[in-house]
């Protein structure tokens, strides 16, 4: 059985596209950017799109990233610093990637996609207690961001 | 008939065989009957034999393996020394053919083999550690593990497809070659 202390977990994701012909940094990345800096040679980084999405253990939200992929995250449990995490990346209705993993909350992981040494999407993700609980609506309710997948219940927002 | 003056004029073309038909019939019916233009005939027939036996015949050994080389060195216009090219660049091109595109699979199949592992190289040059591994721990309760190292990690393409790398406790990278 899964054990969550946290009830309410925030998933915030980012997609980015990584290349190393330039050197423009996007601006709206933030602190991210050094910690894409020291794990990767890229010289330039541009913001595709940012989305955040609270749920809950055992259920599952859906991320859209460039590309046509899906990132479907469930938290599987909590305990303590710590989330079990079950991911799974889908091309079209292809899984690409199927993969569990405990991270610190607030710990970054990232997905990187790459077809050439030359640039990359990379897809940061982190989970996070969320600041504040939603008091308009219960989990279910669909924001008008990114469209979650139609059986699951989870609110996506979009910044 | 021809009176014997006319017929001595016609006597070398007569013996070399080169005057008409009729001209031939002519001659021949007067020398039958006279006996001065037959001397002079036989004279003409004497006089053509020695000329031709003291005549030096050329030698002509080699003479074949002398004119193809003349030929040979016979300058050609730019279109036939093209074709010739070209034709004996295609004698050679089913011998040297096979040669490139076995040099040319060698050289893909090395690229194929050896890129995965130059990537992986590449990737462990930002001081990244791959921890992936394929154990199967009971995710309902954390355990006290390092962060970061997959579990029961699982794929529809070939698992040496996604590669996991921590370099710290609180970062992770999948890292997913081939796919944008």
């Amino acid at each position: 059985m899964a054990q969550c202390d946290t009830p309410v977990l925030s998933v915030h994701v980012d997609s980015m596209f990584a290349g190393e012909s330039g050197t423009e940094i996007d601006q709206r990345l933030g602190p991210e950017t050094g910690r894409l800096r020291a794990l990767f040679d890229y010289s330039s980084y541009r913001l595709l799109r940012s989305d955040e999405a609270d749920t809950q253990c055992g259920q599952e939200v859906a991320f859209f990233l460039p590309a046509g992929r899906i990132l479907h995250v469930r938290p599987l449990a909590t305990h303590g610093n710590l989330v079990a995490l079950e991911l799974a990346l889908f091309a079209g209705a292809r899984a690409v990637m199927r993969t569990q993993l405990k991270m610190f909350k607030g710990g970054l992981l990232v997905l990187v996609g790459s077809q050439s040494p030359q640039e990359a999407y990379i897809t940061s993700l982190t989970v996070d207690a969320p600041p504040r609980l939603p008091d308009t609506a219960p989990f279910g309710t669909i924001s008008p961001g990114p469209t979650p997948l139609p059986s699951r219940e989870n609110q996506i927002r979009t910044k | 008939m021809p009176a014997c003056d006319q017929v001595k004029l016609l006597l070398g073309p007569f013996d070399d065989g080169e005057l008409e038909p009729h001209e031939m019939e002519e001659v021949a019916l007067h020398v039958v009957s006279c006996v001065a233009c037959k001397a002079a005939l036989e004279g003409y027939r004497s006089l053509g034999v020695a000329l031709r036996d003291c005549t030096p015949q050329p030698a002509i050994d080699g003479f074949s393996a002398a004119v193809l080389k003349r030929i040979g060195h016979t300058p050609q216009p730019w279109w036939m020394r093209c074709r010739r090219y070209f034709g004996q660049l295609a004698e050679h091109a089913g011998a040297s053919l096979s040669l490139v595109a076995a040099g040319a699979l060698v050289a893909l199949l090395t690229a194929w083999l050896v890129t995965p592992y130059a990537q992986r190289l590449r990737y462990r040059s930002s001081n990244l550690v791959q921890v992936a591994s394929g154990d199967k721990n009971d995710v309902s309760g954390p355990s006290e593990e390092v962060p970061g190292a997959s579990q029961n990690a699982s794929l529809e393409q070939p698992p040496s497809s996604m590669i996991t790398l921590s370099n710290d406790p609180t970062t992770t990278v999948i890292w997913l070659p081939n796919q944008p």
